[in-house]
């Protein structure tokens, strides 16, 4: 329980899911006008006592949704399908192919304290993250920037180190909070829907509605309380209870207990966020590819889906992008579990004896059972696994990315470009499986740069085949994390990712 | 001697520090040899080979454990416990509203406890070997035998999530009224009372039942006092020593073994505090739970002391 307190940057995904969800019924969010007044609690997990209200120290579940709440990003994204829609900016456009992205602001943005947000204050915010000393989780999407101009008080031009056309998706990140210029001591300022009244880092988020926000026809509730809630079951009462209202990242295992309930609607939450196992394709045994190729086939992926999962998880083809991306390889074809082919090639790869598969409740809850359901499915494939339980302490320093085979988990990202350039590119100090592969590089370089949008889609498919053939990751399956609603809300509009990405404090009011 | 009263303080005063040093130098070292460092834990998967240096600079965790000890030791000794590794404010800052809350909830739950188990341990002694003294053990010992986090999230199904009439989750907002607190605090305070209820009941029947076995009970037997008048006036006194001895134990141990409970309620307590500070290798942090945890129980151990010599004058002469 202990270790689960601190949530990692990339377990953090985990908890995200599903594309095929739906938001609320139509009847429920879009039939009435919105209600003000209300108090708003909301229960999310990943809080520390070490949080505090600097962007760049966002890295949890909690601290994001706190993001949404009180800060304002230029792009945001909304539903199942991560589109993207105006925040602080109003609107974007490229020019010379995707190297300069030009931002008009929203004119009438303010701060809590009143000051109007300016070109500057989002210069200042954006620059922040790559600053000396910065482990800000976006400072790999502002690295890729070579510079920020204004041109006027509402209007910023960026200059890309090279052509991005997932730049603005990559502006959603949820660290990518913009504060007034000059900000070093942060108190919470920020031009978002609420503003802080308490905020007590591991505790409580209290707010209230801000007056001034830019946004017209939102924000309905009075109040917006975040709690910590950073135990699994806490989290199950919270909402049973009605304690709150918005219960993100719930356990899949309770699902049919909250499906019971009359007073609960059940989100399904769509994400690109996973977990997997890595095999590390710099070292023996799986710099054999033969060996590789067996265990992608001696895992069952549906049984997956089934049991670790509840059902509710899209099926994985050994890429970090989920079947409903926009961006899915649907040509490559989907790895099966077939135990024969599993074994030949085992045999094959003259590989013998049992292989050691290193797993941490440091990669989620369910980390211990998927690593045991993936033994028992390759026992029948003849290959021996020995699953060992370790520690969620130092996980990620001492077995991820070290040892030859273990459990691994990514959070969500904005970009399906992101994830793939972080957790595969050759030069990503965060390489999950030490896969190295020009062509891999290459075809993400045109992925997200070339000016034609067909060749870039062509491209990211090229990428994914080669990551399926050649990867040393094993994705079985992307989560549906199941969330939360009361049935006194209405306007939530499930996301990509927790708390309807993030901005579910805005968006709905009590019918 | 002749103030024995006072060699025992100082005494005790010795004994306490000489106990608080050890279990500095054990956190320390047992910090230490857990896998991994603060400089990994914050930065987790980000962990690069040049931001872990970077970081563990900026800690100082490339000195040598006994001179990170010494600097400790001698910054604590002036009032300084440091800066938290993870939220870079001052230790002390980070500590006090959590010592703060644990205490809350600590004495709330000795408020009720504490009469609640003497009075049904004078009761039981009352009703020597009666139905209601083996009910009264009965019921006590199964609670106590339940584990906490099992009968607090009993308590959250039947009161929380059935019911509604108590919140779950016990966080305070900081509009909270005095009622809000109450009704905050309400279920995690019954888990405690659950938990430290037996003891103190037991030994208040045996502390009483064993003065009532003495002569001078006998004799007021003979004159025909009424057995309330007995076991209130004769024996309660004289027992209440090894009473007020458990009372004080048990409110230590009700101050450091709030963590479970904390943890079940999403409390934020000392508790939580630590087992965060923990999984952070926020080692300033760490250590002065550690410190503040040992301290809050030699002081109550010497309060245990202290009261049962004051209120038994045999034990204040010296022995011959």
């Amino acid at each position: 329980m202990s270790h689960s307190m601190k949530f990692k940057r990339r377990t953090f995904l985990g908890a995200v899911g599903a594309a095929t969800a739906i938001g609320l019924a139509p009847r429920t969010s879009f039939a009435q006008v919105p209600k003000s007044g209300g108090d708003l609690v909301v229960a999310i997990n990943g809080a520390s006592t070490g949080d505090s209200l600097d962007p760049r120290t966002f890295n949890s579940p909690f601290m994001a949704v706190l993001g949404g709440t009180i800060y304002s990003t230029l792009v945001e994204t909304t539903g199942p399908r991560a589109e993207l829609q105006p925040g602080l900016a109003l609107d974007w456009e490229e020019a010379q192919d995707g190297l300069v992205w030009t931002f008009n602001l929203a004119p009438n943005a303010k701060f809590h304290n009143g000051k109007p947000v300016t070109s500057a204050d989002v210069i200042y915010s954006l620059m922040y993250h790559v600053a000396e000393g910065s482990r800000s989780t976006s400072r790999a999407i502002i690295k890729a920037v070579d510079k920020v101009e204004a041109d006027g008080d509402h209007r910023i031009v960026v200059t890309l180190k090279a052509p991005n056309f997932y730049f603005p998706a990559s502006l959603s990140n949820f660290s990518l909070g913009i504060v007034p210029e000059g900000t070093t001591e942060f108190t919470g300022i920020g031009s978002g829907p609420y503003r802080v009244t308490n905020f007590v880092p591991g505790e409580i988020l209290e707010t209230e509605r801000f007056d001034d926000y830019f946004k017209t026809g939102k924000a309905h509730v009075n109040t917006v309380t975040i709690l910590a809630a950073n135990d699994p079951s806490a989290r199950i009462s919270a909402i049973q209870s009605g304690q709150a209202h918005i219960v993100g990242n719930l356990d899949a295992r309770a699902v049919p207990l909250l499906q019971a309930l009359p007073t609960v609607n059940l989100q399904f939450q769509s994400g690109t966020g996973f977990g997997g196992f890595n095999m590390m394709l710099d070292r023996a045994p799986f710099d054999n590819a033969l060996l590789r190729q067996a265990m992608k086939h001696a895992i069952d992926r549906e049984d997956f889906i089934q049991r670790i999962y509840g059902g509710h998880a899209r099926l994985g083809n050994d890429t970090p992008v989920p079947p409903d991306a926009v961006e899915y390889a649907a040509d490559v074809v989907q790895i099966a579990y077939d135990p024969d082919r599993a074994r030949d090639l085992f045999k094959q790869s003259g590989h013998s004896g049992p292989i050691v598969l290193q797993t941490s409740s440091a990669t989620g809850a369910a980390a211990v059972d998927a690593a045991t359901l993936f033994k028992e499915h390759a026992s029948r494939a003849g290959i021996e696994i020995e699953v060992k339980r370790e520690p969620a302490d130092g996980y990620w320093g001492n077995i991820w990315a070290q040892s030859p085979f273990h459990a691994t988990v990514w959070g969500a990202r904005p970009t399906v470009d992101l994830i793939m350039t972080l957790a595969y590119s050759s030069s990503s100090p965060v390489n999950d499986t030490a896969f190295k592969d020009p062509d891999f590089d290459a075809a993400l370089q045109v992925a997200r740069g070339a000016p034609d949008a067909e060749e870039r889609l062509q491209a990211s498919h090229l990428a994914q085949r080669i990551l399926n053939e050649n990867g040393g990751a094993i994705i079985p399956a992307f989560q549906n994390t199941p969330e939360g609603v009361s049935t006194q809300l209405a306007g939530y509009v499930t996301g990509t990712q927790a708390v309807g990405s993030f901005r579910a404090a805005e968006n709905v009011w009590f019918v | 001697m002749r103030h024995p009263l006072l060699s025992f303080v100082i005494q005790r005063a010795g004994s306490g520090l000489i106990s608080l040093v050890v279990v500095s130098v054990l956190v320390f070292v047992g910090t230490a040899m857990l896998p991994g460092d603060a400089a990994q834990a914050i930065l987790g998967q980000d962990a690069t080979p040049q931001a872990l240096s970077e970081l563990r600079q900026e800690l100082g965790l490339n000195d040598p454990l006994f001179l990170r000890y010494w600097n400790w030791v001698a910054g604590a000794l002036q009032g300084d416990m440091g800066m938290s590794f993870s939220s870079k404010r001052p230790v002390v800052e980070v500590l006090i509203p959590r010592l703060t809350n644990s205490m809350i909830l600590a004495l709330s739950a000795a408020a009720i406890a504490l009469p609640l188990a003497i009075g049904l341990g004078i009761i039981a002694a009352l009703n020597r070997e009666s139905l209601l003294d083996r009910m009264i053990s009965m019921v006590s010992m199964w609670l106590v035998s339940i584990p906490a986090f099992l009968s607090g999230y009993i308590l959250i199904n039947i009161f929380s999530t059935r019911l509604g009439w108590f919140p779950g989750l016990a966080i305070i907002r900081s509009s909270a009224t005095l009622a809000d607190w109450a009704n905050a605090l309400a279920l995690p305070v019954a888990t405690l009372v659950f938990i430290t209820i037996a003891h103190t009941m037991r030994l208040t029947r045996t502390a009483i039942l064993s003065v009532m076995a003495s002569d001078y009970i006998l004799m007021a037997e003979i004159k025909g006092l009424s057995p309330r008048r007995i076991v209130l006036k004769h024996a309660l006194p004289n027992a209440l020593s090894p009473i007020l001895s458990i009372s004080m134990l048990t409110i230590a141990s009700l101050m450091v073994g709030v963590v479970v409970v904390e943890a079940v309620f999403s409390y934020t307590g000392m508790g939580k505090l630590m087992v965060d500070a923990v999984a952070y290798r926020d080692l300033p942090l760490v250590q002065a739970c550690g410190v503040c945890f040992s301290l809050v129980f030699i002081l109550f151990n010497f309060a245990a002391d202290f009261l049962s010599i004051l209120v038994n004058p045999r034990l204040r002469e010296p022995k011959a």
